[in-house]
């Protein structure tokens, strides 16, 4: 099939596409719609990846703009989301590798906007586990991202596509630019960490199973 | 995926939690959950411990987040303001609304569009430039809200030469109804379009007056007509590169449709793919050139029309619960197509027919044609597809008229052993032989050949070539003509058609095209597609046509 008509294809299921065949198009209303229709969805992501909202509003923004400049070179592949999210992907992993190289210096004591791992109050670090039952929920929401900040960035953009936008393992392969199977060894791991880091939280709603060891190793 | 065997790891135990896992690999791991205390816990475990990042506070952008990245946009050439600055004035629903917005405020941008400069070479000369008494506020008031539309516009005779070169006709209103007169006039006009205005020469100004004045008069049906060639002439200037536009404004008034015109195919070639462009540059001669340029675009047409259709049958097509389109959705109706088929296309659907095999000689289609609409016939009854059959049985309807045929005992002209005996032997001779062969047997073909031969000929055509008279048609069309049409017709429509009798094919193909006539909006039985014609145009039809 012509890729004229796979894009026509394509343009005919999926809204996004026909709204970014516009932008393509140049067209300014459809971009600033297509801002508007993606924001919270990429702002939420993207505060998963970093942590802060403040940084996850530039990195969001960046894509939006990276969108626009490469508008022209844009062509109907597959779900627009799919090719929202790489770009996304890109830059989320460089920006966690680049925190990574610089200290975690925080910008002031106690800012509202971090919840990160550079935040100055670390809920996580040298933590006892509290009592499960009074864990409160902002101090179970710390050490939650606690947890998702001690996965490997990979992990981290891995387990938000498929949490928070319910994203299949073959849709994150694509926008990993990974193997299918890539993905489900990469989540695997993910999640086993997951549950090793949280599994003093795990069993706060009620008692573990009577058959639970009581030392659950890593795997 | 483990060995046959072995107990499944935590890749698949994962994946089979987020139902990734298919046949024996999820049985697999069933079989492992089922009999493996320690794999259930580590399951659990995986669960609960996703479960928990719902409690990941959830971050919503600032209120500012899409105006401060639209306006992060560098400026384009044109330096558009950002949709997030579109005045009230020329906020509307439709893309292509929209988009007239944008070029709207093009023209408000000025000088730095070379739209400004626009203002001054539409202005009649300085010896005209007099202002003229005080200015009426209302009006103008309601001028502003059309501003934007008469961009590179003097007069409504402009607008209608636009209208008669087919550059800018309108698109199918998908996204909704058609803006109602005056859709643009009662919005409040920005202070920026007013200093605009007033900014203009006082002819300038004058003009437009006028140009609105003149617009506001018109009848409603006719603004809705002009209303999208204004639109789209206005979002084409906007994005033609400055040069060319300043070249548009320059023309003089009477040239401009031409200018227009010229540039609109300049850049349709520009925007031909490259194999296209190098088959162009490789033709020999204009004529070439023209019958290619000319198939093209009858291609394009066709597509376009193919996706006005699908736009207005969108919910049948991609709706959550298919419907069947009109007329499939009405009793009886699939039945009547299907007799339709039948009985005037003269093909069988239901019957196979053998690779190489011909089609009937009465059958009224190509073989390919054939094929093409018993593969959507298929579809239709299996999938329920049923607007790719409907498209089909139209576009087979316009391509194969047909014309009444007379009282059953009534040899109809289907080859030369049928023709009347007084007709002269030179009418026959000089048929086409490719042409007579094609038409031989098929009703009503044969005889508007020899009809056509006939005129050429300068011999009258015999009446006995086919039903020209009330009486003379077939017992279906004689009731639909006495009872139904004739009655209903107007004094003049009447005496016209009285006057053909006698005469074939044009008293048959009169009392057709008065039927389909919007007042009357009639099918004919036996001949023309069940159901109103109006509703086959509007659900399947092409771009409606100009009246």
């Amino acid at each position: 099939m012509a890729t004229g008509q796979t894009s026509a294809l394509m343009a005919l299921r999926d809204p996004d596409i026909r709204l970014m065949l516009r932008v393509r198009a140049d067209d300014r209303e459809a971009f600033a719609e297509l801002v508007g229709s993606y924001q919270h969805r990429l702002v939420g992501v993207m505060h998963h990846l970093v942590g802060r909202r403040d940084e996850a509003e530039d990195l969001a923004q960046e894509v939006f703009l990276r969108v626009y400049r490469n508008r022209h070179k844009y062509t109907p592949r597959a779900k627009f989301a799919t090719w929202l999210f790489t770009i996304a992907n890109n830059l989320a992993l460089n920006a966690i590798r680049d925190r990574k190289r610089r200290p975690a210096v925080p910008l002031e004591v106690g800012d509202p906007a971090a919840s990160g791992p550079w935040q100055a109050h670390d809920a996580g670090a040298n933590r006892d586990p509290p009592p499960p039952h009074k864990v409160q929920q902002d101090e179970l929401a710390a050490v939650v991202r606690q947890a998702l900040d001690e996965l490997n960035e990979r992990q981290r953009v891995a387990v938000v596509l498929n949490k928070f936008e319910d994203m299949g393992y073959a849709e994150i392969a694509e926008v990993m630019g990974l193997t299918t199977k890539a993905v489900k060894s990469l989540l695997s791991r993910a999640r086993s960490k997951l549950r090793l880091s949280l599994q003093a939280y795990i069993y706060m709603d009620g008692p573990p199973p009577d058959d639970a060891p009581p030392d659950d190793k890593p795997d | 995926m483990p060995e046959p065997g072995e107990p499944p790891g935590d890749d698949d135990l994962t994946a089979y939690l987020d139902g990734e896992l298919e046949g024996a690999a999820a049985r697999a791991v069933e079989a492992q959950l089922a009999n493996d205390a320690a794999a259930r816990r580590r399951a659990e475990g995986l669960k609960k411990a996703f479960d928990l990042l719902d409690y990941l506070p959830k971050a919503e952008p600032s209120a500012d987040f899409a105006t401060r990245t639209v306006t992060s946009l560098q400026p384009a050439p044109a330096a558009r303001p950002t949709p997030a600055e579109t005045p009230a004035v020329t906020r509307a629903e439709s893309p292509r609304r929209r988009a007239l917005a944008l070029a709207g405020w093009a023209v408000a941008a000025g000088v730095a569009l070379g739209v400004g400069a626009a203002a001054r070479l539409l202005s009649p000369p300085a010896a005209g430039r007099a202002e003229v008494g005080p200015e009426d506020q209302a009006n103008d008031y309601r001028l502003l809200g059309r501003l934007s539309l008469y961009v590179g516009v003097e007069d409504l005779d402009f607008v209608k030469a636009l209208d008669a070169t087919d550059l800018f006709e309108p698109e199918m209103a998908a996204e909704g109804p058609p803006a109602p007169p005056d859709a643009d006039a009662g919005a409040a006009p920005s202070d920026k379009l007013n200093e605009l205005f007033r900014g203009y020469p006082a002819a300038r100004r004058q003009q437009l007056r006028k140009l609105d004045q003149d617009w506001h008069d018109l009848p409603a049906a006719e603004q809705a007509r002009l209303r999208p060639v204004l639109e789209n002439y206005a979002v084409w200037l906007d994005r033609l590169p400055d040069g060319e536009r300043r070249e548009v404004l320059a023309s003089p008034a009477a040239a401009r449709p031409g200018a227009v015109a010229q540039l609109v195919q300049k850049r349709w070639r520009e925007g031909l793919p490259k194999s296209a462009r190098d088959k162009l540059a490789g033709t020999v001669g204009a004529d070439e050139r023209l019958e290619l340029v000319r198939e093209w675009k009858a291609g394009e047409r066709a597509r376009r029309d193919e996706w006005h259709a699908a736009r207005r049958q969108w919910p049948t097509l991609f709706g959550q619960d298919r419907q069947a389109p009109w007329p499939f959705s009405e009793p009886g109706m699939a039945a009547r197509i299907d007799e339709y088929v039948r009985a005037v296309l003269k093909v069988d659907l239901a019957t196979p027919l053998a690779p190489r095999a011909d089609l009937p000689a009465a059958a009224r289609l190509t073989r390919a044609e054939f094929v093409n609409l018993r593969a959507a016939h298929e579809s239709a009854t299996k999938d329920r597809n049923w607007f790719v059959y409907g498209v089909a049985v139209y576009r087979l309807a316009q391509q194969h008229p047909y014309l009444p045929e007379p009282q059953p005992g009534k040899p109809t002209v289907v080859g030369a052993a049928t023709l009347p005996a007084d007709l002269p032997p030179r009418v026959l001779r000089t048929l086409p032989k490719g042409v007579e062969g094609a038409a031989r047997g098929k009703w009503p073909e044969f005889a508007l050949e020899v009809a056509r031969r006939c005129v050429a000929e300068r011999v009258a055509v015999p009446e006995a070539f086919g039903p020209c008279r009330p009486a003379d048609f077939c017992e279906p069309v004689r009731e639909f003509a006495t009872a139904v049409l004739l009655p209903r017709l107007t004094d003049a429509e009447r005496d016209a058609l009285k006057k053909l009798e006698g005469k074939w094919p044009d008293y048959p193909l009169k009392l057709v095209a008065l039927a389909r006539l919007p007042k009357y909006d009639l099918a004919v039985p036996t001949v023309t597609l069940p159901g109103a014609p109006s509703l086959w145009a509007k659900f399947y039809g092409s771009t409606p046509p100009k009246e």
